[in-house]
């Protein structure tokens, strides 16, 4: 039997079952949802960031004699309840949102590293600290936190984004510290402290590398959280005071008119709804790229080892 | 063969996907197995022993598949049989002992429990009578105080001792043919003697086969009559156990034998061992298996053919070129 | 039973231990694990020893207390004859002894790069020169049997026996006196063991490493060691030199342990199960020798008395009725 490797059979209509095999195949091969998502959020964050410059009206522009208009040529997203454009508003709205959801859950991951490797690799007291805070931090009810402190102090962007970090740090810190204490079990580290490596040196060269993979997942996670919870805040008047237009606050305002202009309300939720699904389909896109798996409600992160 | 064997295994092939093709974990393997006699499948990682076992009772797990073959039980070939008459099979005349009796053992029921779910499955019977039978063979692997341990849980016991369960549902329904897949490589030398006597004493006595699936060539003499070879999915000699292991005819065979230390062998000296690795699934070179990594391979002959089987004596095979032209003079190297 | 001096003569041992006992657990004495009992071993310079037993004996807590990775509750390590004492002593003895771990695939660290796990060892003992690290590490791998370019490569783009030598390369690559191997070739296909076995021995042809070969098997222990150390519930039974041991055994357990040898040569002996039953659970402490439950030759004397380490030439045995064939 001389074993010549087998060609594959020739499927029937080639060109045609060709053509479908690669569809199938770009599909199931490469990763659509990181795709989508990416360009779902590139086109936010450049209207975003644009904004200044290629939104039609100024924010704040009031016209009294186009209140409540609906979606027209002239206003692509029609009027507020005092005649400013809606899409402007939108698009100023999205700084907002933009802002303090990524730059909160850019300060928590980092606070999140920081003590979730401290927790492993500090010592016994640093760890039961870790430990001790994180079990307060989830256990305290975010909006009783938002409460207190936009009670005592103006709710400026920064004040929103200490709320974010204060928020999700204990998430990012259970992750980080579940991936490094699986890492810490392994013969490498006992390997690396044989041959003289102290505990920080282990820590940043031979363990953070196999956590990065898993703060890279939980990112845009996280991201989309705030972009909700900041979302939530505007909506109860605990964010950003009006006039600063954003998502929540819209949606605020919008609210006594549902029946009359109903695109007030539901064009500012569906922005908060696309941006914060397109930041999860980041993060499964992520999670198929690294192999690992975050479950969001234990923070225990399953990882393929060999991806 | 005089007497119609108990199983006859022919051109099992079993593949996996890879890379986009189908590679074959155990290519066109054939062997058969008389009543009351002992194989063992010898052979390193790769070699696809265990999944011989697993094909042999339908077992293959996914993505892989039985492509080809015959597993011919008492007459009826298992690979196409009902799923009705395969299950009546497995645990019941054929039975399977596994490597790690761990995941053999559900660990939420007492071993009394698990055995007489097996007996009632197979026997339609009492439950006390399933007790009693499951006493008696507790009490023939040597399990000791069958009665009051049975209520035991598979955490509770040692390694030795659930392995010894293991045996026992394997022995509980009567079978003609028990699967043994390296069921102590996981155990203390020690332990391992004890059970390769009882596995031994068992066969003796109540006349079943035995299948015996192991990495350490040492164990084959002790418990087998005949040896298969295996390298890379393919059988590269077969034959009486001593006969094989005095007098190997096969490259492979002859360098895994050196390459093993005995307790008898020459110190200090280098162990001839055999250049290279075994080629992962699916990047086996056309031609003979081992040609890559033999050191007697003749260019234009192994890398492009398969080889058929020779005989090297009396119920004693092997497939090689270089044996098929020379004989053991020619296969014999030296490292 | 006092301190037991190291039976090899000559030169100080490298790495030698003092009645190292070690338990683990807590305050309540029936949950203490006895894991090693007073044992005393020495490795000479260029020796290679193997130590010996089954699960449970205790030779991995024993080798984990040798460099420091566990506390040995009682009993010293000494280094060049001086007591291990402070954390200096054990950064002074890591630097001389270093470790090779049994799986081979949890024993690198993943996202470096084979060249930076071998040259951060370099990196942290003080050569500072980047070239030169560089040109030790692939000095070291090409002495293991791999290539230069494989410095560049990932743990997971080689095999098992690769990773071993790449564990034993950076093992090698601080220049130890002694290296311990803790059944490193236990997972390894035959013909992968064979050469790993043939890289130490050359190892310590050229290098003059000495080991101490922890395993199960003692086909391979034969093979490759000079002396041998039997270990039973964290105590030594049986010690000396290979050829003597393994002809002339003299410990009722050392005999039943290589009757349970499977050979296949053809003059090997039938396979016996001379050892019997179950070994003591490690939560007791023994009285008396520790393998009287289960010794076929077992004396009233043996349940009370525990055996001392005794005998000449090199070759001892805990056993009141040593070489006695019962």
């Amino acid at each position: 039997m001389s074993a010549v490797p087998q060609a594959t059979a020739p499927a029937p209509s080639a060109p045609a079952a060709r053509r479908r095999g690669r569809v199938r195949a770009t599909l199931r091969g490469s990763n659509w949802q990181l795709t989508t998502g990416t360009i779902v959020i590139g086109i936010i964050i450049l209207a975003a960031v644009l904004a200044p410059w290629i939104a039609p009206y100024p924010p704040q522009e009031t016209d009294l004699t186009n209140v409540l208009a609906p979606p027209s040529a002239a206003h692509l997203a029609g009027t507020d309840g005092i005649g400013r454009d809606m899409l402007s508003r939108l698009m100023y709205g999205a700084r907002i949102s933009l802002t303090v959801s990524g730059l909160g859950m850019i300060c928590s991951i980092l606070i999140g590293i920081g003590t979730g490797m401290l927790a492993v690799f500090g010592g016994r007291t640093s760890e039961i600290t870790v430990l001790r805070l994180i079990d307060v931090q989830l256990a305290f009810p975010y909006i009783l936190l938002a409460i207190a402190i936009t009670s005592a102090v103006e709710p400026s962007v920064t004040v929103l984004i200490l709320l974010m970090t204060l928020a999700g740090w204990a998430g990012a810190a259970r992750v980080v510290r579940s991936v490094a204490l699986q890492e810490r079990q392994k013969d490498y580290v006992l390997a690396a402290e044989l041959v003289g490596a102290d505990r920080v040196r282990i820590a940043r060269r031979y363990v953070f590398p196999s956590v990065r993979p898993s703060v890279l997942v939980l990112a845009p996670l996280q991201m989309s959280a705030m972009i909700v919870f900041e979302a939530t805040l505007s909506f109860l008047g605990m964010g950003v005071k009006p006039p600063t237009p954003t998502w929540g606050g819209m949606m605020l305002e919008g609210k006594v008119y549902m029946s009359t202009a109903w695109w007030m309300t539901v064009l500012p939720g569906l922005c908060i709804f696309i941006t914060a699904s397109a930041l999860i389909l980041i993060g499964e896109g992520l999670q198929r790229k690294t192999g690992q798996k975050i479950d969001v409600f234990s923070g225990t992160v399953k990882r393929d080892e060999d991806a | 063969m005089t007497a119609t064997p108990l199983l006859a295994v022919r051109d099992l092939r079993v593949v996996f996907p890879r890379n986009g093709s189908a590679a074959a974990a155990v290519d066109t393997v054939s062997f058969d197995l008389a009543p009351g006699e002992c194989i063992a499948i010898v052979g390193e990682s790769g070699s696809g022993k265990s999944m011989i076992c697993q094909a042999v009772i339908r077992l293959v797990p996914e993505p892989g598949r039985i492509d080809d073959g015959h597993v011919f039980f008492d007459g009826t070939d298992l690979l196409t049989c009902s799923s009705r008459h395969l299950r009546r099979i497995r645990g019941g005349e054929v039975g399977m002992v596994f490597q790690d009796p761990s995941s053999t053992l559900n660990p939420l029921f007492t071993v009394g429990r698990q055995l007489t779910d097996v007996i009632r499955q197979h026997w339609s019977c009492s439950r006390k009578t399933a007790r009693v039978r499951a006493e008696e063979v507790l009490g023939h692997v040597g399990f000791p105080d069958a009665r009051t341990r049975m209520k035991a849980y598979p955490g509770e016991l040692s390694g030795g001792l659930r392995q010894r369960v293991s045996i026992a549902m394997a022995l509980s329904c009567r079978p003609k043919l028990v699967i043994c897949d390296e069921p102590t490589t996981n155990l203390d030398v020690s332990i391992q003697a004890q059970i390769i006597e009882l596995l031994r004493g068992l066969k003796d006595e109540f006349g079943f086969s035995i299948i015996f699936v192991t990495h350490d060539i040492g164990l084959t003499p002790h418990i087998a009559d005949r040896i298969l070879v295996l390298y890379a999915g393919h059988a590269v000699e077969e034959g009486p156990v001593r006969d094989v292991l005095d007098r190997p005819a096969h490259p492979y065979t002859i360098g895994l034998l050196r390459s093993a230390p005995s307790l008898l062998s020459r110190r200090g000296q280098h162990l001839p061992t055999i250049p290279g690795v075994v080629p992962p699934l699916g990047q086996l070179l056309p031609g003979a298996p081992f040609a890559g990594r033999c050191p007697v391979a003749i260019a234009g002959v192994c890398d492009v053919s398969e080889p058929g089987w020779s005989d090297a004596g009396p119920g004693h095979r092997v497939a090689c070129h270089r044996f098929a032209r020379e004989g053991r003079a020619g296969t014999a190297w030296v490292q | 039973m006092g301190p037991v001096r190291a039976a090899v003569p000559g030169p100080e041992p490298v790495l030698a231990t003092e009645q190292i006992v070690k338990q683990f657990g807590g305050r309540r004495q029936s949950a203490r694990i006895h894991a090693v009992n007073g044992v005393s071993l020495a490795v000479g310079s260029g020796e290679i020893v193997g130590l010996v037993g089954e699960s449970g004996c205790g030779k991995s807590t024993l080798s984990k207390v040798l460099v420091g990775i566990e506390a040995a509750t009682s009993g010293d390590v000494m280094l060049d004859g001086a007591r291990v004492a402070d954390r200096e002593g054990w950064r002074a003895l890591r630097r001389r002894v270093q470790y090779v771990f049994q799986d081979p695939y949890g024993a690198l660290c993943p996202t470096m790069t084979i060249g930076e796990t071998l040259t951060d060892a370099l990196a942290i003992n003080g050569v500072s020169d980047k070239a030169e690290r560089r040109e030790k590490a692939t000095r070291m791998l090409e002495q293991v049997g791999l290539a230069a370019g494989d410095l560049d490569r990932y743990p997971r783009q080689f095999s098992g026996g690769q990773r071993q030598r790449i564990g034993l390369a950076r093992a090698l690559v601080l220049e130890p006196e002694l290296i311990i191997c803790d059944e490193i070739v236990s997972g390894l296909d035959v013909s992968v063991q064979a050469q790993i076995l043939n890289l130490l021995s050359d190892l310590r042809q050229e290098l003059g490493v000495a080991l101490l070969f922890i395993s199960h098997d003692l086909r391979v222990v034969r093979y490759l060691c000079d002396r041998v150390v039997v270990m039973y519930l964290g105590q030594v039974v049986e010690e000396g030199p290979v050829e003597g041991v393994f002809s002339g055994p003299r410990h009722p357990y050392t005999r039943g342990l290589l009757a349970s040898v499977p050979d296949h040569a053809p003059d090997a002996p039938e396979l016996k199960a001379r050892v019997t039953g179950e070994p003591m659970s490690l939560s007791e402490l023994p009285v008396g020798c520790p393998f009287a439950p289960r010794c076929p030759i077992v004396q009233e004397r043996c349940r009370t008395e525990a055996p001392a380490l005794d005998g000449g030439e090199g070759h001892r045995t805990a056993c009141h009725f040593a070489g006695f064939d019962g």
